[in-house]
């Protein structure tokens, strides 16, 4: 899926914005890119389900990490 | 999606309620201001905190939360001190209970008026205050123009505009909303009627500008717009590409 951000802006001025595409914690690391882009402070934020899967990179690099652990547990 | 986030522009505060039909609602958040001692925000966070108060930063003021969370009011800096802002529709018992509350917990005088003096000085002034939405002076400005209104902008920020023979001034102190002082207003549901014309016009205002602004830094950030649509509600939905 392509990695987008998704800005509805109302009449009455209230913004809506969804990050699409990006699973784990990296999408919270656009709030601050938006804030920027609209000029706007956030009232309100909620996680979806995507927020809870991870990354396959992000799920590699944990899994290397664990095997780094290891082998120096062994030695 | 992964996070959906609800955003208000730093322009907006949504602070008063303006719809046509909510004049009696409107008409009763007259403020009635109350002075503190307090100079700095830090101070005022920190004795609300030990008191066992909260204190929410909000659109360029501070909330405080009363009564079990039911009900609130905000702080405002003026001229160098903290201000309380209540409505002329909170109940004085529960302010002046609220008020030496705070003053026992902090073991020191805070508040220099009371309710009952500023109820009494609403009373006898000519000059109503209200909360409005507004946070920036230039698209109030542009608005009031774009309504037929001849705004004067003051050196101090202030601005002021005659309608239909009644004197209307818009103050803002720091980074908080805009009050606006009705002076002698013949009909005050006429003024309500035109206040929420402006505020609707003053939102679509601000729809344009973040809109503006939006395809502007989105091009100085290389993202590329996938789509842009306008939507049944007139809101517009812009997509943009995250590169990489």
């Amino acid at each position: 899926m392509a990695k987008q951000l998704r800005i509805q802006i109302f009449q009455d001025g209230q913004i809506q914005a969804e990050v699409l595409g990006i699973k784990g914690k990296k999408c919270t690391d656009y709030i601050s890119l938006l804030e920027e882009l609209l000029e706007a402070e956030t009232v309100d934020s909620e996680y979806t389900p995507e927020y809870y899967e991870v990354e396959e990179t992000e799920l590699a690099e944990v899994e290397t990490n664990s095997m780094k652990l290891n082998i120096k547990g062994d030695s | 999606m992964s996070v959906s986030l609800a955003l208000i522009p730093v322009a907006l505060a949504l602070r008063a309620v303006m719809h046509k039909d909510v004049f009696d609602e409107w008409s009763k958040s007259m403020q009635v201001i109350v002075p503190t001692t307090i100079e700095t925000e830090a101070e005022l966070i920190s004795t609300l905190y030990k008191s066992g108060y909260d204190a929410e930063k909000y659109g360029g003021t501070i909330k405080t939360h009363l009564n079990n969370k039911e009900q609130f009011f905000f702080w405002e800096y003026i001229d160098g001190k903290w201000h309380a802002i209540f409505a002329k529709s909170d109940s004085p018992a529960m302010l002046e209970t609220f008020m030496c509350d705070l003053e026992e917990k902090a073991q020191r005088q805070i508040f220099t008026g009371s309710i009952h003096q500023e109820e009494e000085r609403i009373g006898q002034d000519t000059v109503q205050t209200f909360p409005t939405n507004f946070r920036d002076g230039n698209i109030l400005v542009r608005t009031l123009k774009e309504f037929g209104v001849n705004p004067i902008q003051g050196a101090n920020g202030q601005i002021t505009c005659n309608l239909q023979g009644t004197y209307l001034t818009f103050r803002q102190h720091g980074d908080a909303p805009f009050s606006i002082e009705i002076k002698n207003p013949p009909n005050l549901h006429d003024i309500f009627l035109y206040i929420s014309d402006l505020d609707e016009e003053y939102k679509r205002c601000v729809q344009a500008i973040v809109y503006e602004k939006l395809k502007q830094r989105a091009a100085e950030k290389n993202l590329l717009i996938e789509s842009e649509e306008i939507m049944e509600d007139n809101s517009i939905v812009i997509t943009l590409n995250i590169q990489g």
